[in-house]
């Protein structure tokens, strides 16, 4: 369902085009009211992304959420809710709901832009006084903040136009009121969406630096390709750190600690690179912060966690998972706080501005480090294949009786790969590339399946002795968790039997063929350290 | 997508009111709404000003030249849709004769519908043939409007003793009841008696008035109009009964 604006021009009032399209049009007058419309999106503008907008529009009336389609060709839903949503879980269950979570997932709204609309909706009526077309003349203003004084409000118009808003089973009316505003009124089509031309008055642009690192110059120096990747994450890292303090939702955290463990891994391959003292430093002080956020992000993915724990249970003992929730609650918050506290620190200060000098440093023009001259094709070749090799090796020993760690470690080395091939994937083919991070995908999501199912065992163990400790623990509660435990370990075993088959895919010999070709061929031809 | 189903073997016991109510009030709590107007007398597309008229009639429909989609008509209130009557409807059982697996037709014309809407409301004409055994297949639940007189519990028994010979066992019978006149000692006896005889039938009681009637005149579901009135609160708490349920 397309909504048409059309822009009237300032030598036009709104005055002027409503009584033109009286006298061919048998208008009704709805409403004429104030409108506060304040633009949703989330950190990383998923909403924009998807071509949609959502807007809230508050009036005296009511409080009512829209979600169309970037341009107003689709509006894919509008109801009227009580307050501004923060979480997609904040609205009913409706399709309308389902559809944005798809989208949003676990990421908070956030009002990206305000709006301030004077409407005069109308009707158009037809023969059975049934409301066949919807007409808005809307004149918006954006309030932005004074040059001169900081407390005195300001608005700034950004123009007056007509929305017509069909009604499903009702096309004709609405092709007949377009031609009559192109060519009786000459009134032309916007090209743009008000939501778009609002962040272009408010000086916002819709998207950040949310894409992951690469390097596209194949030949550039190994160091300089290195610090640029080194630069970006720190960015995405720095953007973060104000959601992780406010507390936004918990994506914040998940992208910082993901950033975070990209610097680690490339850190870890610059031996040659960099000097070894600078790069043991640096790395002791990442894992430190890895360290310090952990916790937090542990709090977070059990919360989230929460509901398929409890769908896991029959329907009545479900309840009993309550004290537990509670307890996840109560001390997420002390981690939080203790998380807050480590990034406020002199600790963390000193070890982003020491990076940052680091990362800012001129190049030297001449080094014995062994690969800081070499380009950055090769020893990222050298490094994909390094640790393809490794994953091989330990895989291959990992048989039926081998302890949980040994795949624990297979996992994190299977993430170094996958994250340096992120890196550097603009150097290969682009197709053959996209197969290998599938085949390395399919192993990594049993593997993390695995280690998820393990991990949260030992929790759920940890949490019933130390909720015993803290508030005690009733029977009821103990039992759904020991229920909790006996399913995850199920789960466990029967994904721990999938573990082999994919092994043996990811170790297939097309696959070590297709390596050789496109990343070993590549390599620094030197077996030394590395 | 739930599918509700207004049906009765009885003419004239409330179906169209309730099925028009309830789409409206699902709608104003957000819920995608659409209700069908399925019988070609069409009130319900009066109720909402909209012209009985489905462009290809039934034939269009049951041939796939149209799709439900392409006949639906936005009303006048956000979040709700109809797909209006049309007088072709008469000719449904026919059509659906003709059609191979007949009693399956209308349940696979509504699929394509199933991610779009949360609701669909099926307003059925009185009577029990092949377009109400389509009915009973393709809904979730059928709400069943008893007047508490004898020759409405008479249709309702029918129908009960149809559905203990019939393969289709997903479905939830909401019986409940409606045009209730308290002065009537009839009436009043005759829903203790169903109360304790019969299981399942919902406690909401929509009382007979003459609000109802005037949806008519008003041309818009009574909730839109006077939600304050006595059916009006009738018809919500019935709504919030009803969620319960299905």
């Amino acid at each position: 369902m397309k909504v048409l604006i059309f822009n009237i021009p300032r030598s036009q009032s709104i005055k002027q085009v409503k009584s033109f399209l009286k006298q061919y049009l048998l208008l009704q007058l709805q409403s004429s009211n104030l409108v506060t419309r304040t633009y949703l999106d989330t950190f990383d503008w998923r909403i924009f992304d998807d071509g949609g907008v959502l807007e809230v529009t508050a009036n005296k009336t009511g409080i009512w959420i829209n979600w169309r389609s970037l341009g107003g060709e689709k509006i894919y839903g509008k109801y009227p809710i009580e307050q501004i949503p923060r979480f997609v879980w904040n609205l009913k269950e409706t399709s309308f709901r389902s559809r944005l979570e798809i989208i949003l997932g676990v990421r908070a709204l956030l009002p990206v832009a305000i709006v301030y609309s004077r409407i005069h909706s109308l009707s158009v009526i037809n023969n059975q006084g049934k409301t066949v077309l919807h007409v808005e003349f809307q004149s918006d203003r954006v309030p932005y903040k004074s040059s001169v004084s900081k407390r005195s409000k300001c608005s700034a118009e950004i123009g007056k136009r007509v929305h017509l808003l069909p009604m499903k089973g009702y096309e004709k009316i609405l092709k007949k009121t377009c031609e009559l505003l192109q060519q009786e009124c000459n009134l032309s089509p916007v090209t743009t969406d008000p939501f778009v031309t609002t962040l272009e008055r408010i000086g916002r642009k819709p998207r950040g630096s949310f894409h992951k690192p690469t390097v596209t110059d194949p030949e550039q120096r190994t160091d300089i390709a290195a610090k640029s990747i080194f630069y970006h994450l720190l960015n995405i890292m720095e953007q973060n750190e104000d959601g992780i303090r406010d507390d936004i939702d918990s994506e914040f955290l998940h992208d910082f600690r993901v950033a975070l463990r990209r610097t680690r891994t490339l850190l870890g391959q610059m031996k040659g690179v960099f000097p070894g003292r600078r790069i043991t430093r640096f790395s002791r002080e990442f894992a430190w912060l890895g360290e310090v956020t952990g916790p937090t992000r542990d709090m977070d993915v059990y919360l989230l966690s929460f509901d398929t724990y409890k769908q896991r249970l029959p329907p009545e003992i479900r309840g009993n998972l309550i004290p537990l929730y509670e307890y996840l609650c109560r001390h997420r918050l002390k981690e939080h706080s203790h998380l807050i506290r480590a990034l406020s620190s002199v600790h963390y200060q000193k070890l982003k501005q020491d990076w940052k000098n680091f990362l800012s440093a001129t190049p030297p023009k001449e080094s014995r480090l062994t690969y800081i001259n070499h380009p950055i094709i090769n020893v990222a070749s050298e490094c994909i294949w390094h640790i393809y090799r490794k994953i091989i090796k330990k895989g291959n020993v990992i048989g039926p009786d081998s302890p949980p760690t040994s795949l624990h470690q297979l996992r994190k080395t299977c993430k170094k790969l996958r994250y340096l091939i992120e890196f550097f994937q603009e150097f290969y083919p682009e197709n053959k590339i996209k197969k290998l991070i599938k085949n390395l995908k399919d192993l990594q999501d049993i593997l993390g399946e695995f280690q998820d199912l393990q991990v949260q065992q030992e929790s759920l163990r940890k949490f019933i002795l130390a909720m015993e400790q803290e508030t005690g623990i009733t029977t009821g509660t103990r039992n759904a968790m020991e229920m909790l435990i006996a399913e995850r370990a199920r789960q466990n075993r029967r994904v721990r039997a999938e573990f082999d088959d994919r092994f043996r895919k990811f170790a297939s010999p097309s696959n070590l063929a297709l390596y050789k070709k496109i990343i070993a061929s590549k390599r620094i031809l030197h077996t030394g350290e590395k | 997508m739930k599918i509700l189903a207004t049906y009765s073997i009885k003419g004239g016991v409330g179906k169209t009111a309730a099925a028009v109510n309830l789409a409206y009030l699902a709608a104003c709590e957000g819920f995608h709404t659409l209700l069908w107007d399925l019988d070609p007398q069409g009130a319900a597309s009066y109720y909402f000003r909209i012209k009985p008229k489905v462009k290809g009639g039934t034939r269009g429909l049951l041939d796939r030249t149209k799709s439900l989609d392409d006949v639906i008509k936005e009303t006048n209130f956000v979040g709700l849709d109809m797909i209006p009557a049309d007088f072709s409807y008469r000719h449904m059982d026919l059509k659906l004769n003709d059609a191979r697996k007949p009693v399956k037709q209308l349940r696979k014309l509504m699929k394509p519908l199933r991610k779009e809407y949360d609701f669909l409301f099926l307003d059925c004409a009185p009577s029990i043939s092949l377009v109400s055994e389509n009915i009973f297949y393709a809904a979730d639940a059928l709400l069943v409007p008893l007047i508490p007189t004898t020759l409405s519990l008479r249709t309702y028994q029918q129908l009960l003793r149809y559905f203990n010979k019939s393969p289709v066992d997903h479905v939830t019978f909401l019986p409940f009841f409606s045009m209730v006149d308290c002065r009537k000692r009839l009436h009043r006896e005759t829903m203790k008696s169903v109360i304790n005889e019969q299981e399942g039938v919902l406690k909401t009681v929509i009382p007979y008035s003459s609000q109802v009637e005037l949806m008519g005149v008003r041309q818009a579901p009574l909730e839109s109009y006077d939600q304050h009135s006595v059916p009006a609160l009738a018809f919500e708490k019935l709504w919030e009964e009803i969620k319960t349920r299905i």
